[in-house]
C-alpha cells in the first residue's frame, strides 16, 4: 500500500524526517511515536501537503510526488487533521459537500453519496447544523465524512480519538472496522496505544525522523527498542542494572 | 486579519432548508430595506433621490469588499478605487461605441473583474497587511492617475479626454430610466440583481470552496480545493460588483471626478463594512448608507457632514471591541428576539 524510499523532509535547518525507507501493507496501519517523532510530518507527505525534500513516495504502486493534493484526492487518499478542520458557516452537510465539488460528482450521484454518508457517520439528524454549532464528536465525524464521501482507497486520521468520550471511541472505532471490513486502507496516527493495539494489524515506529520498528502490531509493540523509545520502559539490561 | 478572526462568527444553529427560505431567514431586512426603499425614495426630493442612488452604487461596490472579508479573510482597501475603475471603463466604452446603458454595465463590469482578478495575484503569495498595504498603494496609484489624466469625457484616443475648449460630454442613462427617479429605481433593480447573485454564489460550490479557504489553506487542499482559482474567482466577483457600481455611478452623474476617489475613501468603505458587519449581505447597503447618505444627513441638519469620520471612528473600535457581526449582526440579533418574543420562544 504505501512503499517510502529515502524519504527526507527538510523545513530550513530542521529534518523530520531523514532518509525514511518504510513498507506498509496492513488494512489498518497504526503510526506511532513520540512528539516531535515525524508522524504528521509524514501524514503531509503522503497527502500532498508537504513536498519532500528527497526520496519517493508510492502509494499503492504509483509514484505520488508529482500529485498535487487535490489530484491525490481524486486518485483515493484522503486524510483529517489532528484538531477537525471544518467550516464553521457551512453545514456538516455542506462541509462534506465540499470534496464532491472538488471531485466534481454529477449532482445526482453527489445527492445519493451525500446522504449515504451522512448516515454513515451519524450525522444525518445535525446535516444542518453548522459546523460552528457542532460538538467535538460531530467535528471529527464530519471531517471523517469528508473523506468518505470521496470513496477513498486509503483514509489517513491523525489522533482521530483524541478528546472524545469512550462511547464516542467506541462509535469511532466501529466505524473504522466497517470502513475496513469494506475494503477500505485506513492509516492512523495516535498516542492510544491501546487503540492502536485494538485496532490496527500493522504497526510503525517513528523516532525523530528515524523508523524504529515496523510490522504486526503485536510483534512491534513487544519489541524493547519500541517500549524503550516511545513506551518509555528501560529494556532488560537497564532493569537489571537498576535493580543491582 | 487572520482566517481565526474571520471564521469565529456567531450564527445561527441552522441553515433553513431550500434556497428561498435561507434568503429570506437570512436576508429578510435587507429585503425589507429594498422594498421601503423604492416606496419612500420616490416621495423625497431630486437631492435625496441623487444621494439614494449613489449611495445604491457604492453598496454595490461594498458587497465585493465585504466578501473579500468575510469569504475569503482579505483586506481589500481600494473598493472605492475599483469602482473608479469601472467608472472609467463605462464611460470609456459608453463614449466609444455609443452601445445601450446595459450592455455597457456588462462590459464594465467583466473589465473590472478582469482588473479584480490582476489586484488579487499578490494575495496567492502575500496576505494580511502585506495584501491591505498592496490594494491601498493600488488606490493611491488610481488616484494619482486619474487626478491626473481625468475621466473619459466623449474625447478621441486611448484616455478618450476631450481636447481644448470643446463641451464635455455626459455619459447617456437607458432608455428606460432618463430621469432621476427612474434611474434611482432602475439602480435599486441592478443592486437587488447583484446581491441576489451574491447570494447564490456564496451558497453554490464556489462559496464552499471559499469558506473552506477560511478554515485553513491545508484542509482545503486536502478537500481538493483548488485555492488559485477560488481566490481569482472572488477577486472576479469582487471586482464586477466594483464595476457595476462605478458604471451606475458614472451613470447618474454623468461623468466622474478623479478627486473623489482618493485612496482614504477606499480605507473609509472598508470601516464601514467592518461597522456593518461584512458577514451579513446586508451590510453593504448599511457600509453604502454610512458612505453616502449619513453624511448627508448631518448636513441637512445644519452639522458638518465631515464630522461622520469621527463617528466612523468610534463606531469602527465598537464594533472590532463589542461587535464583531457588526450592525448587521446586531440587527439581526435584535429581530430574532422580537420574533421569539411574540411567538412566546423563550431563548
Amino acid at each position: 500500500m504505501i512503499d517510502i524510499d529515502a524519504l527526507t523532509v527538510t523545513f530550513g535547518g530542521v529534518t523530520p524526517i531523514d532518509r525514511l525507507s518504510l513498507t506498509l501493507d496492513g488494512q489498518i496501519v497504526g503510526l506511532i511515536g513520540p512528539n516531535g517523532a515525524g508522524k504528521t510530518t509524514l501524514l503531509n507527505v503522503l497527502s500532498g501537503l508537504v513536498r519532500p525534500s528527497a526520496g519517493t513516495v508510492r502509494l499503492f504502486g504509483k509514484d505520488i510526488g508529482a500529485l498535487a493534493a487535490g489530484q491525490r484526492l481524486g486518485w483515493g487518499v484522503t486524510r483529517a487533521f489532528q484538531t477537525p478542520q471544518v467550516a464553521d458557516d457551512l453545514t456538516a452537510s455542506e462541509n462534506i459537500q465540499v470534496a464532491l465539488d472538488s471531485l466534481q460528482v454529477p449532482r445526482a450521484e453527489a445527492a445519493t453519496r451525500l446522504a449515504e454518508t451522512l448516515e454513515r457517520v451519524g450525522l444525518a439528524g445535525h446535516a444542518r447544523r453548522l459546523g460552528a454549532h457542532l460538538d467535538g464528536f460531530d467535528l471529527r465525524m464530519t471531517e471523517i465524512g469528508r473523506c468518505l464521501v470521496t470513496g477513498p482507497k486509503l483514509i489517513m486520521l491523525d489522533e482521530p480519538a483524541a478528546g472524545l468520550a469512550a462511547a464516542e471511541r467506541t462509535r469511532l472505532i466501529d466505524l473504522l472496522r466497517g470502513l475496513s471490513r469494506a475494503g477500505t486502507r485506513i492509516l492512523i496516527i495516535d498516542h492510544d496505544i491501546d487503540l492502536i493495539a485494538g485496532l490496527c494489524d500493522q504497526v510503525a515506529v517513528l523516532d525523530f525522523g528515524h523508523l524504529v520498528a515496523s510490522g504486526d502490531t503485536d510483534t512491534v509493540l513487544a519489541d524493547p527498542k519500541v517500549r524503550a523509545a516511545y513506551l518509555g520502559e528501560f529494556e532488560d539490561d537497564d532493569a537489571e542494572a537498576r535493580a543491582a | 486579519m487572520a482566517m481565526s478572526e474571520t471564521s469565529r462568527t456567531p450564527l445561527p444553529h441552522a441553515a433553513p432548508r431550500g434556497f428561498l427560505a435561507a434568503a429570506a431567514s437570512q436576508h429578510g431586512g435587507l429585503i425589507t430595506a429594498f422594498f421601503l426603499m423604492a416606496l419612500i425614495v420616490p416621495f423625497l426630493g431630486s437631492y435625496w433621490i441623487k444621494n439614494f442612488t449613489s449611495m445604491i452604487a457604492v453598496a454595490i461596490a461594498a458587497q465585493g469588499v465585504a466578501l473579500l472579508h468575510a469569504r475569503l479573510g482579505f483586506v481589500s482597501l481600494a473598493g472605492i478605487a475599483m469602482m473608479g475603475v469601472g467608472g472609467w471603463f463605462g464611460l470609456r466604452l459608453a463614449h466609444a461605441t455609443g452601445l445601450p446603458f446595459e450592455i455597457v454595465l456588462v462590459l464594465a463590469a467583466l473589465c473590472t473583474g478582469a482588473a479584480g482578478v490582476l489586484l488579487g495575484l499578490p494575495a496567492l503569495k502575500h496576505r494580511g497587511l502585506i495584501y491591505a498595504l498592496i490594494t491601498l498603494m493600488f488606490a493611491a496609484g488610481f488616484h494619482v492617475v486619474v487626478s491626473s489624466i481625468g475621466f473619459p469625457d466623449g474625447g478621441s484616443g486611448f484616455w478618450g479626454r476631450i481636447d481644448g475648449s470643446a463641451e464635455r460630454q455626459l455619459m447617456a442613462r437607458p432608455a428606460i430610466a432618463a430621469s432621476d427617479l427612474a434611474y434611482f429605481l432602475y439602480a435599486l433593480a441592478i443592486a437587488a440583481a447583484a446581491f441576489t447573485a451574491t447570494h447564490i454564489v456564496t451558497k453554490s460550490a464556489v462559496g464552499r470552496a471559499w469558506a473552506m479557504i477560511r478554515a485553513g489553506d491545508a484542509v482545503a487542499h486536502a478537500a481538493g480545493v483548488r485555492i488559485g482559482i477560488a481566490r481569482a474567482k472572488a477577486f472576479g466577483l469582487a471586482g464586477a460588483l466594483a464595476g457595476v457600481g462605478g458604471c451606475l455611478l458614472a451613470g447618474s452623474i454623468g461623468q466622474l471626478d478623479g478627486r473623489s476617489f482618493d485612496p482614504v475613501q477606499s480605507l473609509l468603505l472598508y470601516g464601514l463594512v467592518i461597522i456593518a458587519g461584512p458577514w451579513s449581505l446586508a451590510a453593504a447597503l448599511i457600509a453604502g448608507f454610512l458612505y453616502r447618505m449619513f453624511p448627508a444627513i448631518l448636513d441637512s441638519w445644519g452639522v458638518d457632514g465631515d464630522i461622520a469620520i469621527t463617528i466612523f471612528g468610534l463606531a469602527l473600535i465598537h464594533a472590532i471591541v463589542s461587535a464583531p457581526r457588526g450592525i448587521a449582526g446586531q440587527l439581526h440579533d435584535l429581530t430574532s428576539a422580537i420574533q421569539n418574543r411574540l411567538s412566546g420562544v423563550d431563548r
